[in-house]
């Protein structure tokens, strides 16, 4: 496809070239056969016929009229060359485009208007050497008027020395060949024009389509990626859920088992041998709080990755980090205390509270700023996170605030939540003894 | 970078001084050059005819130091136009240049000749009162003033004396009318051999444009192009030019009757009695018989005019030194000693009223005429301040040659004039269209 592209654009400037060349053939064509016409004309003692039918005189002799058009020629084409290859300021451009239209002018007023196709040629570097911030349509509108305008039969009312007054002398013969190449070479670079404006829709065309597709190549690349992500959650999901069989299995099952299997072997004791039971009962509480430190490891193998693997002030840091990664949102995160060690249970509870607070905010607020604080007050933790969304002027109990009063009311805990003014949500848990120890 | 702004600069520097020296040596070294062509311009035989010219230029470059005039020699009068007309397209056109009025048409009409106005206006020691008002009104196209005259040349009647000696027939003096000429020439019509044809006639070469003019009818005018051709006077003077015809009995007269001694009266350009009156030209043509010439006969409603013919002078409207050339210009056309000059090289009439009226003119024309002159001179001016200019357009010459045309056909048929008039107006108009 952008080989296609590349193709297409050394078609367009190969176009270009030959479109120049015509033009160039153009002007020496007519200035040439003006030369000889009246070099004729005098060598053949003709000039004062000639002059009785014009009405006025030529701009210029003719040999001025050939050094003069095709110098301009030159010095259009270089002021071409250089809107072709520089970038210029507007105004530049305005100047380039003024300049040329005028030289063409010249240009066309020196071989008597019996051409206009160099119009063409400024038109088609105009059109197809814009960059993208140009406008190149009102520079085409422009010049497709003065194009039209500057027609020989449309001027006829400005005195003017026709090629066909020159070719008269010729006779009808000469005349009717010389306005057959004249012709022919109007209709090729017409034709050329056309060429170039075809190419320059294709190769609009090619560009487009090549947007589209690669669109579309995206979104397939970005539902693969829905997929895969909804697969690999799900995936999760059992792995989660086979370890935790796993552990209940092997943990709760085992120790349960035993104690079930010890109390009935007690019970049986109790009335023979008291004694014994009541040693069977010991080893028992001796097993069940067993089973309670294997729970409790277990449970603590549930806890999130990233408090597993850091602390919990590096773990919060992190999931900011990374939500503002994945959007535009400002987050900023105060802590308000030298350290944050808990208990394992209250870590996972502040982390789940901020990280559910912050997804509510992002996902029903439309905040773009999030503000979270931790302090300590009277051996309660307050945590704060509020944010500039659009908040709810009646709170409705979902799932996920549901959940966090669940886990803060495990703690003993309150939360209250403000929806005025952005979302606001506060929470207050009590230390626990073991740690006002610490 | 600083390397680049002095080379610049010094780049700029050369450039201007090379500008200033080349426009110093062009303002010090100035040259105008003038189109004139050999010969006569109204084609009779003349020995120098760069003569006044040449004089005119000594003179120029005494008072203008600084200007040099030049000119080539050697294009002949029917090589003029011609030659003009190339340099023109060359763009190498004089800065000023003889204009024939045959040519001022073309000329003016794609833009050559300057527009002199202004020059008019702006000069205090220009009165355009001194020239006689159908010479000035040559160079004249919708009010505005291209060419200035330089020599005229007006129609005059020439008679031939011993005809009428012969014939018993006194000369006709100046305020003839047209009742006398046609009595003249229904006298002098006759067969003398005596073999059924007509030997002797009235009169060769008076044409329709000479009859309009006696009659007080300008045909062409700046304004309409062409007149009415029906009206009153007009077919007056065709009926008139019909009765003279048919006193010719359907045979053709020709110049070469008149220079044999078997017309009475023929019309001709003042140029031609200058030039054919002295001696040797007068032994070589009109040998076999006297003659003499007076001014062209009245008709009903008009006077005795003639047809002026005027050679013009006109500036490039592309001359790089239009003071220098306007200085020049008036030196040939305004200058009392140039337009004196008029009447010693060449076989003109000064367009000047005072210098045709003054006595060293009139004795330079009366010493070219030996022998007993009935012409008195006084009476050119006369004849001037009368004359009549044809107007002349882009299709004068094809129209009018329609009009000779179908006016030879009229005056040779018996077809009701009226009609005929109505028909031709209207080819005419259809002409001018076209």
């Amino acid at each position: 496809m952008k080989n296609n592209t590349n193709k297409l654009n050394q078609r367009l400037d190969l176009a270009y070239l030959v479109l120049c060349c015509i033009n160039f053939i153009i002007i020496s064509f007519i200035s040439g056969v003006m030369y000889i016409c009246i070099q004729r004309m005098i060598d053949n003692h003709s000039s004062l016929y000639f002059l009785e039918k014009l009405s006025t005189l030529p701009p210029s002799p003719p040999y001025q009229i050939i050094v003069f058009s095709i110098i301009s020629f030159g010095i259009l084409l270089c002021l071409l060359q250089i809107k072709k290859i520089q970038e210029l300021t507007r105004f530049m451009n305005v100047f380039i485009y003024i300049t040329v239209i005028s030289l063409s002018m010249i240009i066309m007023y020196y071989t008597s208007f019996a051409n206009n196709s160099i119009l063409l040629l400024v038109m088609t570097n105009f059109f197809v050497y814009a960059r993208f911030n140009e406008k190149r349509y009102l520079y085409l509108f422009i010049t497709v008027i003065i194009y039209m305008l500057c027609n020989f039969n449309l001027l006829s009312f400005i005195p003017m020395v026709s090629f066909n007054d020159y070719t008269s002398f010729f006779g009808s013969d000469t005349q009717n060949i010389l306005n057959v190449i004249m012709n022919s070479l109007n209709t090729i670079s017409i034709v050329l024009f056309l060429l170039i404006m075809v190419m320059m829709i294709l190769k609009e065309v090619n560009e487009s389509r090549r947007v589209l597709q690669l669109n579309s190549e995206l979104q397939l690349l970005n539902k693969q990626l829905q997929e895969y992500a909804s697969i690999q959650e799900k995936m999760g999901e059992t792995k989660e859920r086979n370890r935790l069989a796993r552990e209940i299995h092997d943990t709760l099952g085992h120790t349960l088992t035993g104690l079930s299997m010890g109390i009935d072997a007690s019970m049986m004791l109790l009335d023979d041998n008291p004694e014994a039971s009541k040693k069977q009962l010991e080893r028992l509480s001796k097993t069940a709080r067993q089973g309670l430190t294997d729970v409790r490891r277990s449970v603590n193998k549930l806890r999130p990755d990233a408090l597993e693997r850091h602390t919990l002030k590096e773990a919060i840091e992190q999931m900011i980090a990374d939500f503002q990664l994945l959007s535009d949102i400002e987050i900023r995160f105060a802590c308000h205390m030298p350290t944050l060690a808990f208990e394992p249970d209250e870590e996972d509870t502040i982390y789940r509270i901020i990280q559910e607070s912050i997804t509510n905010s992002v996902r029903h607020g439309n905040a773009t700023k999030i503000f979270v604080s931790i302090a300590l007050d009277n051996n309660n933790i307050i945590l704060l996170i509020e944010d500039n969304g659009i908040g709810s002027k009646k709170i409705q109990y979902g799932f996920g605030l549901h959940h966090m009063k669940e886990r803060i009311d495990l703690l003993n805990g309150t939360m209250r939540v403000y929806g005025l003014d952005g979302f606001v949500v506060v929470a207050e848990i009590p230390l626990r003894k073991e740690n006002m120890n610490d | 970078m600083k390397r680049k702004y002095i080379i610049s600069i010094i780049a700029i520097a050369i450039c201007l001084c090379v500008g200033v020296g080349y426009a110093i040596i062009q303002s010090s070294h100035k040259v105008i050059t003038i189109g004139v062509f050999a010969g006569s311009n109204w084609d009779v035989p003349t020995a120098d005819s760069y003569q006044i010219v040449q004089n005119v230029i000594e003179r120029y470059e005494k008072e203008h130091p600084n200007v040099r005039v030049k000119f080539m020699s050697g294009i002949r009068k029917s090589d003029y136009s011609e030659w003009l007309a190339g340099e023109t397209l060359n763009g190498d056109a004089p800065d000023i240049f003889f204009v024939l009025s045959d040519d001022f048409t073309t000329f003016h009409q794609v833009g050559l000749l300057e527009n002199l106005d202004s020059y008019i206006a702006n000069d205090n020691n220009f009165d355009t009162e001194a020239y006689y008002p159908s010479s000035y009104a040559t160079g004249m196209d919708n009010n505005h003033m291209y060419a200035l005259p330089y020599e005229s040349v007006p129609n005059l009647v020439f008679v031939n004396k011993s005809l009428l000696e012969k014939e018993g027939i006194s000369l006709p003096n100046n305020n003839w009318t047209w009742n006398d000429f046609y009595e003249i020439c229904k006298k002098v019509s006759k067969d003398t051999d005596n073999d059924g044809k007509i030997d002797q006639f009235g009169v060769y070469g008076y044409t329709w444009e000479d009859a309009m003019f006696a009659n007080g009818i300008a045909l062409f005018d700046e304004k309409e192009d062409v007149n009415d051709f029906n009206n009153t006077n007009a077919i007056e003077s065709i009926r008139f030019l019909r009765q003279l015809n048919e006193l010719n009995d359907n045979v053709h007269v020709t110049s070469q009757m008149f220079d044999e001694g078997n017309v009475a009266f023929c019309i001709m350009p003042f140029s031609e009695y200058r030039t054919y009156k002295p001696y040797p030209w007068k032994v070589k043509k009109y040998s076999n018989f006297e003659w003499d010439c007076v001014m062209l006969p009245s008709g009903p409603n008009g006077d005795n005019i003639s047809k002026v013919d005027t050679l013009l002078i006109g500036m490039n409207a592309q001359s790089k030194h239009k003071d220098e050339a306007w200085e020049l210009l008036k030196l040939l056309s305004y200058d009392q000693q140039t337009q004196l000059e008029i009447f010693k090289h060449s076989q003109g009439v000064s367009v000047l009223r005072e210098i045709t009226k003054s006595e060293e003119a009139i004795d330079i024309i009366s010493s070219d005429t030996p022998g007993d002159s009935l012409f008195q001179m006084y009476l050119l001016n006369e004849v001037m301040e009368n004359g009549k200019t044809q107007y002349r357009f882009k299709k004068f010459e094809s129209v009018t040659s329609l009009i000779d045309n179908e006016i030879y056909r009229i005056i040779n048929s018996e077809s009701d004039i009226k009609t005929e008039m109505v028909s031709l107006q209207n080819k005419i108009e259809t002409s001018l269209k076209e």
